[in-house]
């Protein structure tokens, strides 16, 4: 049977999307699954460095196009987790590169190889969008509680819907509580409000995020981390685990705080 | 005039010259010269130039003669020489390239000869030549040499501190995790099947 193809979009730059796409790959993988992750972000690709696997890129998503080589041996094995695969992007290249219509035929002869392949789209609504959810069957849309961020997402959410890509699932990172609960930041329900669509989870401002990509370790292996937990439970999600959202008005820190009576 | 011998054309990465590869050598010149001086001051500063030769093989005093040419246009800098694909497996010419700038994140040189760099060599940016590589700086992109097969290819730089190391067919890659490299010039050769890094003494 064939896997699922999901690809996670935002519209804006700089939301989270790869991010999103080395954690829940790695929390896949972690869950036996077997994962291929793919960076449609071509000229431009960080998918590899976020996952620590830059220095074994020999072959990318171009040369597999261009056939210079066979697809498995463009498809880089984790270094943690063997049966998670990634297919890095060009970076000597433009998006023009490959069409959508070659990103569709390479997704097809992926999924019968894996239960997930997700891809990781660029910012923006050009062709490396078009390519990005070329082949997808389901989209994770990633926004920050920010009014561009959002008005991006929900014009992301109207060109996947015309798509064919109708029922888009949202992550909202990049959360920090204290400022919505000031009123300084927009808050989730307003966002659903206006982005309408299923909420997946939501991922909290964590300054860990910053060390582990750059020392190219997913997060979603620290669980004591506030956004490796949120990203293990969107993982267990995808793998249709009923897991609640972590409750905004009582999260971790607050919880502890006032167990020490800070509150 | 009316002739097409030369031939300006724009991309993302900068200018392409495309230069006939039938045209007589000195008319090459005469034409690009009036070419340029037509363009006066059209170009940016610093614009990228890559040179198409198609099936030309220049000699070195032509070669020469040709980089002569583009030191007068300030605002230029050369990149590279390419010949069509087949031609650079043909020519085995010991021609050396002078690149005065920093190779960036997604900039690729190619040359099938020897190619020496003023500047770093950035990760994601990627140095090929059929011959030797000297960086004066750092390596912290891909560097292959040697790439038409010559295994006693050699790169050198002022610090080693490369994603990927490619001698001929031969690929080594940068140990995971933090590293840090002795900072002096080093050198890599293949011995034994192997790719190694040894300090480059003298």
């Amino acid at each position: 049977m064939d896997g699922k193809v999901y690809v996670v979009t935002s519209g804006k730059g700089g939301v989270g999307k790869t991010t999103t796409v080395a954690n829940l790959g790695t929390g896949l993988a972690k869950l036996g699954k077997k994962v291929a992750l793919i960076d449609a972000d071509i000229g431009l690709r960080n998918l590899d460095v976020v996952l620590g696997l830059e220095n074994r890129i020999v072959y990318d998503i171009v040369d597999v196009v261009e056939k210079k080589c066979r697809q498995e041996q463009a498809l880089i094995k984790d270094k943690r987790y063997s049966s998670l695969c990634l297919l890095p992007a060009a970076q000597t290249r433009d998006k023009t590169a490959v069409s959508p219509k070659q990103m569709g035929e390479l997704i097809t002869q992926l999924k019968k190889d894996f239960d997930y392949v997700i891809i990781d789209s660029p910012a923006g609504i050009e062709q490396g969008f078009k390519n990005a959810i070329e082949g997808a069957d389901e989209a994770i849309v990633v926004t920050t509680p920010e009014v561009a961020a959002v008005r991006d997402a929900d014009r992301i959410i109207g060109m996947l819907e015309a798509e064919g890509l109708s029922n888009p699932e949202l992550i909202i990172n990049r959360v920090r509580v204290d400022m919505m609960r000031r009123g300084d930041m927009m808050n989730i329900e307003d966002m659903v409000e206006i982005l309408a669509i299923q909420l997946l989870g939501i991922v909290p401002e964590d300054e860990n995020i910053v060390v582990s990509t750059n020392t190219g370790e997913p997060i979603v292996l620290t669980e004591d981390a506030q956004a490796g937990e949120a990203f293990w439970n969107i993982t267990r999600r995808l793998e249709g685990e009923d897991i609640p959202l972590i409750s905004l008005e009582e999260g971790v820190v607050d919880r502890l705080k006032r167990f020490v009576g800070l509150k | 005039m009316g002739s097409n011998g030369v031939v300006f054309k724009g991309d993302l990465e900068g200018l392409i010259i495309i230069l006939d590869d039938q045209l007589d050598f000195s008319e090459l010149i005469t034409e690009l010269e009036q070419k340029f001086e037509q363009a006066g001051k059209f170009f940016n500063d610093d614009l990228i130039a890559r040179i198409k030769l198609g099936a030309r093989s220049l000699s070195i005093t032509e070669k020469k003669r040709l980089v002569e040419v583009f030191k007068k246009q300030l605002d230029l800098s050369v990149i590279e020489f390419i010949n069509d694909e087949t031609d650079f497996e043909a020519t085995q010419q010991e021609d050396t390239l002078l690149i005065k700038r920093t190779i960036r994140s997604g900039q690729s040189v190619s040359f099938a000869g020897n190619i020496v760099i003023q500047g770093d060599v950035n990760p994601s940016a990627e140095v090929i030549a059929g011959g030797d590589i000297v960086v004066m700086g750092v390596i912290r992109g891909i560097a292959h040499c040697g790439a038409n097969g010559k295994r006693d290819a050699t790169i050198s730089a002022f610090r080693l501190e490369p994603t990927q190391l490619r001698i001929a067919n031969q690929i080594s890659r940068a140990p995971d995790g933090f590293v840090s490299s002795p900072d002096t010039p080093e050198i890599a050769y293949i011995k034994d099947g192997q790719i190694e890094i040894d300090y480059l003494r003298k």
